[in-house]
């Protein structure tokens, strides 16, 4: 059965057929929350709530885009609102000292050259890269997250937040640049 | 290829989307260039901290319980599909909602209007200064690649929406020097 269909005998009223649904995608749905959240947020309740606010808006589900291109945009948008509530609530996802010897971490850890270092990412680091990445603006964190941990291309990336490549494009390139003042500070590479 | 040319390709170079001819340009270039090397090799480290935030493919599998929890939720709470909302009551709300909306606007506004004209004195004063200078370094330059001239134009086109329009400026006039 064709997930068109399926998606019509849902709106219809035979709920049943959801299950189809939720097999086909929690998965990456899942994957997509715990990207945004990181492990301190409980990304398999958030799902949950999604796939629930999914069934209930099906009906403002058009055909004009791929389902999973609609799925993956109240994802992103449940994935947002949720981390920034934890950021409210002080809840930082990974903990980190902000001391001196920390900022040397970084800094030498983005200056290093050798490939093999890059396997041995301390905890320290990535906290560091995490609380930073949490700190952009909606738009450029959403992009970086599709592009670099999910592995979204530009393309995609473009549907699901439904502007053009060339916007996502800039957004990239702006992410990444504000990305790295932030974690080198005044530092000479910027 | 220059370090402003490097520039503004380094992200297409880091995901690995240019052109093969554009490719073998910036490798060659960060070769011969330290402080470019420098910059892409931050961007790079950056990016792998980033891949692996990714959740490993062997923890990622939910089981059939999952969907048996979020169908029991929407059986035993009722959870229909919502219609789209037409007709008198919804245009009602639709008005109720924008009275109220209008109504808050016009508090805010009035409230804080001593502080916004004196913020947006400051703000334009920057922008036009910004403006000038990027325009006429436009102007001394004939081969802006199509990229650089689209970053341009978003900045033009959505300069009243961003929040931070000064540091965009400051950053196309680095650019630009």
């Amino acid at each position: 059965m064709q997930e068109r269909e399926i998606i019509e005998k849902i709106i219809q009223g035979e709920s049943d057929f959801y299950k189809l649904i939720i097999d086909k995608y929690k998965d990456k749905v899942f994957g997509i929350i715990y990207s945004f959240c990181g492990q301190t947020c409980d990304c398999e309740d958030i799902a949950q709530n999604v796939f629930i606010k999914v069934f209930k808006a099906l009906q403002k589900f058009k055909f004009e885009s791929e389902f999973s291109t609609w799925l993956y945009r109240i994802v992103i948008n449940e994935a947002i609102t949720v981390s920034k509530k934890k950021k409210h609530t002080n809840n930082i996802p990974l903990e980190i000292n902000n001391d001196d010897e920390d900022e040397d971490n970084i800094i030498n850890f983005l200056k290093s050259q050798d490939d093999t270092e890059q396997q041995l990412i301390s905890k320290d680091i990535q906290a560091t890269v995490w609380n930073a990445l949490n700190s952009l603006r909606d738009n450029y964190r959403a992009v970086l997250t599709l592009r670099d941990i999910e592995n979204y291309s530009y393309e995609e990336i473009a549907n699901i937040l439904n502007v053009s490549s060339e916007r996502v494009k800039v957004w990239i390139f702006r992410a990444r640049n504000r990305l790295k003042e932030i974690l080198l500070k005044d530092e000479d590479l910027q | 290829m220059k370090c402003k040319d490097f520039k503004k390709i380094i992200s297409l170079y880091l995901d690995g989307f240019l052109p093969p001819a554009e490719r073998a340009e910036a490798e060659k270039h960060i070769f011969v260039c330290g402080e470019c090397k420098k910059e892409y090799t931050a961007l790079k480290n950056i990016r792998s901290v980033l891949v692996g935030f990714k959740l490993p493919e062997t923890s990622k599998k939910l089981d059939s319980a999952f969907t048996d929890s979020v169908m029991d939720k929407i059986k035993n709470n009722s959870v229909v599909v919502e219609p789209v909302k037409s007709g008198k009551t919804f245009y009602l709300n639709v008005i109720k909602k924008h009275f109220l909306i209008a109504a808050g606007f016009l508090f805010v506004i009035s409230a804080s209007a001593v502080f916004l004209v004196k913020d947006n004195t400051a703000h334009k004063e920057a922008v036009a200064r910004n403006t000038a200078i990027i325009q006429q370094q436009i102007s001394a330059r004939k081969n802006l690649n199509n990229d650089f001239i689209y970053v341009l134009e978003n900045y033009f086109n959505s300069c009243a929406e961003a929040e931070d329009d000064t540091s965009e400026e400051e950053y196309i006039i680095s650019l630009l020097a």
